[in-house]
């Protein structure tokens, strides 16, 4: 079929878009931990990850290849146009808080000369590009770029390693058991790759649950490989920078190679980028199937203004931007959209399926 | 519309001129051959006057014994030795032969007339490449006459697998174009589909290469095409050998392959010939090159001006020592230089021969060096522009991209720094991605056709 | 299209354009060395940048100013100080290039982490500059006379990265400091820097101990006799000279693969081993009649393990019941193996740590003995 993407192009995709989320993971965003106990919560994410990606990939594994509002539609077509629109709304919001995100990191350590509105608006002006060309040259860059922030991330490890002493990664201790569930609920909710893939099932060719175990277990491998590293060279000093990841990417050398951070945060620059076109490629694919025919042509562009907005009124302040990345809308939409509504749609499929046999039967 | 022979010579002669305008190179001659009276027609210049005189014309000094309405057949039965004729009963048959060296003959009472072909016209000799150049391949080169090309192809590809098919195109011009392609390598879909591609096509004239990609390309709005063109027939043989389709245009000296893939300009024909270890190198080198010709001076301005972090204390003294002098800001410096270098390089291809030594002295001492002591540009400018030529030159097939990303790239770093430098780079990267020749995506690192439409990484 | 291309270029134009657009590197103030001093109304800043704005010809390199100048500014705070910088320069300071900080001696003793606090949140600034301390002022240390074409920054970084091989001084990247100095028990190091005046008249920057930090508070000094046992303890050396007495001669030996392994005692968390492991060469024997035997190798190295131990010994009884600092990291230890003890003793670690006990083994070997041992002498 047209547009299809491989599994392999799948992962990569999944990868690059989620690693940008431990990049600017910011310490004392949900919770206050020291570097142990964050390598805990990266392990405690994994299982939760694994048990919440649970009913979108028993979703795959049954329908294969068929577009989650296309399956709704078997079932209910009233309800596909809302469920549509309501996931669409969802994933702009996430793109809004990863755009957010981004740009409260960009400006607290890139400093762009030009206004991070300017950057922020020709950073969505390209996604929507990627998205008009579609899923097939989005997933294939990812692919380049996976390659390159690979080798980013082995030249971090490796010119910090030297540096790392695991004393300084102090123990779990038992009164930080809750901030631990916490962070690790918080870390598994912002697995938005996983819900999205409902909406390209269609484009993928080869078995996705599959991929989405391996993306899950790599990524968690990497982050608490990543967090390990972090506390074993900065200690305590990584816990007063906001960005401790950007901080050990400045600290990282070997030979005459310094000042990584700047190279890397260039990567972390496509990683944003990538993602975000994911997420209005996603989007623009719900609202597409959802909207009436008149709108239908300018839907990638009326999710990036969106996006747009969003990040211009979350971003006004400080403050604002806080609230808004520690919101709680974000996991509760991932409750809903990634775990109860694939389970009750899956659930009310497999009655029509047996009822359909059993009509097929008499 | 094919309008038939007309049965009087004098009537298809009046009909001829009308066509050709009265045109001063349409000739015409009176044969006798007893009772037999023929009128050839033939074009001044296009056709082997001796040849046609002996071959031809000397033996029909004998009459002939035949009526006058088998007077065409007869013709065309006699006179077979050595020599190529065809049969033809129209007049538009007669015109294309005509213009292609034929001579042709009329008889009265005959709606055929029978052309024998001899073209010669003045035409270059096989030479070396000027636009590609190898070190240990072979140093033979395509010319302007298509049937040589075609020779050219078939000493090295010494197999009936190799199917060379003549088309038309051209409304104007009808200038022959060869579809090649090895029947049991090439895939049959691909082949068909370039021939209905090129069934489609419609210009006005053929007189480049370029003029048939708008026909075969399916966008011709990215920076990158799925054709590539060649001038060397070795390469084009090897092209064939992998699967690829070919096309020789008749009057051009280079030949168009399709599909191309984005490694194939990282790739040249000494790899083979040399070890692979060193082929590896000379591959990493072309990709260094295409980078540093393309992102180098963007690079350069976004550090300088935006990430100076990035570079060595000693080196960032030296820049902002030499640039400290200069009138313009580095991104408008570093514009201004790659415009005059771009100038520069179109006068090297256009002027005449004779005075390109005194443009290069020009060129040289005034931009380079007395601009440099006049404190209008900076001397590190002046290197990377350099670096940026040469790397440039070793991939000579994808300049034209290049030079246009060239002036993004240094826009993008100079307006938002490493930011822009991403951005583009990313927005490049998906126009790449979205290059999907002949159903083979552009990106695909995998030699064998067929493999590369199964591949699942790109 | 072409109307999006064009809007697009105009617009791209247009945004650089505002006041805040690029900075030209010759606009900037490239700070090779920061020097922190205390003053009666807050900070005094000295800070050596190179000079890029020199006079001469474009393609000229000498400059009467000389390759670098030295500026002073005084602030309520030190980014206070640095704007004042910005207005006696003319130039936007870049502090990415900045190879040194140095804090004067006033400044460390008060709490130098709030001297810090603008090092840390500033984020051109390197998160590994190296630190050291001022014997006596850093505004000397910066604007010292070195030579022509010397940079004070070149001269002070390279001596701090040569303690790794000579064992007189250490390199202290800025992160490692401040998180020693955050952790509850840690104690923090900074190398101590003099200036002093050689045979030349010239002055040289000599490397003069190094500082102790506990709780956010200069604590004290290592000299040359605890400073040694303190760089054994750390691993802080690559190599280093020892000179042993042997039959009243002097055995000059170059130490080399030092590996210190400090453990917690399983049975008592307040006793801990410091295992020192090292490999060395004799390379001077100051002896013309007596060849080395190899009874005699044996005895020399025993002579060298006597000498480390007693070194690390000396720094640990100075460092934990004079000083009351942890330089070893005993507190961490307890905290990632007995936490519920290590609640205990943190309210008063102090204490704790005069009532500390060490085992400390030295094990060396000797790998290039010399030529007489072949010849089986």
């Amino acid at each position: 079929m047209k547009n299809q993407i491989s599994s392999a192009q799948l992962f990569c995709i999944l990868f690059v878009c989620r690693l940008l989320g431990t990049f600017t993971y910011m310490s004392q965003l949900q919770t206050t931990l020291h570097a142990g106990s964050r390598i805990v919560a990266t392990g405690v994410c994994f299982l939760f990850s694994i048990l919440s990606a649970i009913p979108v990939l028993l979703y795959l594994q049954k329908q294969n290849n068929v577009s989650f509002l296309n399956a709704v539609g078997i079932v209910s077509e009233k309800t596909a146009g809302i469920i549509g629109i309501s996931y669409a709304a969802f994933f702009l919001f996430a793109a809004i808080i990863t755009i957010t995100r981004f740009g409260l990191f960009a400006g607290t350590v890139l400093v762009q000369n030009t206004g991070l509105y300017i950057s922020v608006f020709f950073l969505l002006l390209v996604c929507v590009y990627c998205v008009y060309q579609g899923l097939q040259p989005l997933a294939r860059t990812a692919v380049i770029f996976a390659v390159i922030l690979l080798f980013s991330l082995i030249a971090v490890i490796a010119g910090t390693i030297g540096e790392c002493s695991l004393i300084n990664i102090p123990g779990i201790r038992e009164n930080e058991i809750p901030n631990i569930i916490k962070q690790a609920f918080f870390s598994a909710c912002r697995n938005i790759e996983i819900p999205a893939l409902l909406f390209i099932a269609e484009e993928i060719k080869g078995k996705a649950h599959t991929v989405v175990l391996k993306f899950i277990t790599a990524f968690s491998i990497i982050s608490a490989l990543l967090f390990t590293v972090a506390g074993g060279v900065l200690g305590e000093y990584g816990d007063q920078q906001i960005f401790p990841l950007f901080t050990l990417s400045s600290v990282a050398k070997f030979g005459f190679v310094e000042r990584m951070e700047d190279l890397l945060t260039g990567i972390w620059i496509v990683c944003a980028m990538l993602k975000t076109a994911f997420l209005l490629y996603v989007a623009s694919q719900c609202l597409q199937k959802s909207l009436h025919k008149e709108i239908k042509t300018c839907h990638t562009a009326i999710g990036a203004v969106l996006i747009f907005a969003g990040y211009l009124l979350f971003s006004a302040d400080i403050p604002t931007t806080i609230r808004l990345l520690r919101t709680w809308l974000l996991p509760a939409g991932y409750i809903i959209f990634a775990i109860l509504l694939p389970i009750v749609l899956y659930l009310l499929f497999v009655r029509k399926e047996k009822k359909l046999q059993k009509e097929n039967r008499i | 519309m094919n309008t038939p022979i007309l049965a009087k010579a004098i009537d298809n002669k009046l009909l001829l001129q009308q066509r050709f305008g009265n045109s001063f190179d349409l000739m015409f001659r009176e044969v006798n051959c007893g009772e037999i009276h023929y009128t050839a027609a033939f074009l001044d210049g296009m056709c082997d006057r001796l040849f046609l005189s002996q071959s031809v014309i000397r033996p029909l000094s004998q009459p002939l014994d035949c009526a006058p309405k088998n007077a065409i057949d007869t013709l065309y039965s006699i006179l077979y030795e050595g020599i190529e004729r065809d049969m033809v009963s129209t007049m538009e048959e007669v015109e294309q032969h005509l213009i292609a060296g034929s001579l042709v003959f009329f008889a009265d009472e005959c709606t055929k007339s029978v052309c024998f072909n001899a073209p010669i016209f003045a035409r270059r000799a096989v030479s070396e490449p000027q636009s590609e150049q190898q070190e240990k391949g072979s140093k033979e080169g395509f010319t302007d006459f298509f049937k040589d090309n075609v020779t050219l192809i078939r000493r090295r590809l010494r197999t009936p697998e190799l199917h060379i098919e003549r088309i038309n195109i051209g409304k104007t011009s009808n200038t022959f174009v060869c579809l090649c392609y090895l029947a049991d390598r090439a895939d049959n879909e691909l082949v068909e589909q370039i021939r209905s591609k090129l069934s489609k096509a419609d210009p006005d004239i053929v007189l480049g290469a370029g003029s048939l990609r708008p026909y075969l390309e399916k966008s011709s709005q990215s920076f990158f095409s799925g054709i590539g063109s060649t001038e060397r027939p070795d390469t084009f043989a090897a092209m064939l050998s992998e699967g690829r389709v070919g096309l020789i245009i008749d009057g051009v000296p280079f030949a168009l392959f399709m599909p191309q893939f984005f490694t194939d300009h990282l790739r040249a024909l000494d790899d083979y010939l040399t070890k692979p270890y060193y082929a590896f190198l000379l591959q990493v080198l072309r990709l260094c090159g295409l980078l540093i010709a393309t992102m180098l001076p963007g690079l350069f301005v976004a550090v300088c001006v935006y990430h100076p972090e990035l570079l060595p204390t000693d080196v960032m003294f030296d820049i902002a020592v030499a640039i400290s002098h200069t009138p313009f800001p580095l991104f408008i410096e570093a514009l201004i230089i790659h415009f005059i270098y771009e100038i520069v390089r179109e006068a090297g291809l256009r002027m005449p021969k004779s005075v390109g030594h005194a443009v290069s002295i020009v060129g040289t001492l005034v931009i380079g060096d007395a601009a440099v002591k006049a404190g209008l540009i900076a001397a590190p400018m002046l290197i990377i522009v350099a670096l940026t030529a040469i790397s440039s030159a070793i991939i000579p097939g994808i300049h034209e991209p290049m030079a246009v990303l060239r002036f993004l790239f240094i826009l993008a770093g100079g307006i938002m720094g490493l930011f822009g430098i991403m951005l583009t780079a990313v927005a490049v990267c998906i126009s790449i991605c979205n290059i999907v020749p002949f159903r083979i995506p552009y990106v695909n690192p995998i030699k064998t056709l067929k493999k590369a439409r199964n591949s699942k990484l790109l | 299209m072409k109307f999006l291309s064009v809007l697009l270029c105009i617009v791209l134009l247009f945004t650089g354009c505002s006041q805040s657009a690029s900075t030209e590197l010759s606009n900037r103030l490239i700070i090779e060395a920061i020097g922190i001093d205390s003053d009666e109304s807050g900070y005094k800043v000295s800070v050596l940048a190179l000079n890029t704005l020199q006079t001469g010809s474009a393609g000229s390199t000498e400059s009467p100013d000389g390759i670098a100048k030295v500026f002073t500014a005084k602030g309520n705070s030190i980014a206070d100080a640095f704007s004042q910088l910005d207005l006696i320069s003319a130039q936007i300071p870049l502090y990415s290039q900045a190879r040194v900080l140095i804090i004067g001696k006033e400044t460390a003793e008060n709490q130098p982490l709030s001297a810090l606090n603008f090092f840390i949140r500033e984020h051109t600034t390197r998160d590994d500059i190296p630190v050291a301390v001022a014997e006596t002022t850093a505004n000397k240390i910066i604007t010292a006379d070195l030579g022509k074409n010397l940079l004070v920054s070149k001269v002070t970084a390279d001596l701090l990265s040569s303690g790794k091989r000579n064992g007189q001084t250490v390199r202290v990247p800025l992160y490692s400091f401040v998180s020693r100095l955050l952790n509850e028990t840690d104690a923090a190091y900074l190398p101590v820097l003099t200036v002093e005046k050689n045979a030349q008249k010239k002055d040289e920057i000599r490397a003069a101990g190094i500082a102790l930090f506990a709780n956010d508070n200069y604590t004290a000094t290592l000299n040359n006799k605890t400073m040694n046992g303190f760089l054994y303890a750390n691993n802080l050396i690559d190599s280093t000279l020892l000179e042993i007495d042997y039959n009243n001669k002097n055995i000059s030996l170059t130490v080399r693969k030092i590996k210190t392994k400090t453990e917690i005692n399983e049975k008592d968390p307040s006793v801990f081993s410091v295992a020192v492991s090292f490999s060395c060469d004799i390379i001077e024997h100051n002896s013309t009649n007596q060849d080395l035997n190899e009874q005699d190798i044996l005895q020399i190295k025993l002579l060298a393990q006597e000498k480390i131990k007693k070194y690390t010994e000396d720094f640990l009884y100075y460092t934990l019941h004079d000083c009351g600092c942890d330089c070893l990291g005993f507190g961490k230890r307890i905290r990632n193996k007995y936490p519920t003890y290590y609640e205990q003793i943190s309210k008063n670690y102090t204490s704790f740590l005069k009532n500390v006990q060490t085992v400390v083994i030295a094990e060396g070997a000797i790998h290039r003995p010399g030529r007489e041992v072949l010849s089986g002498k």
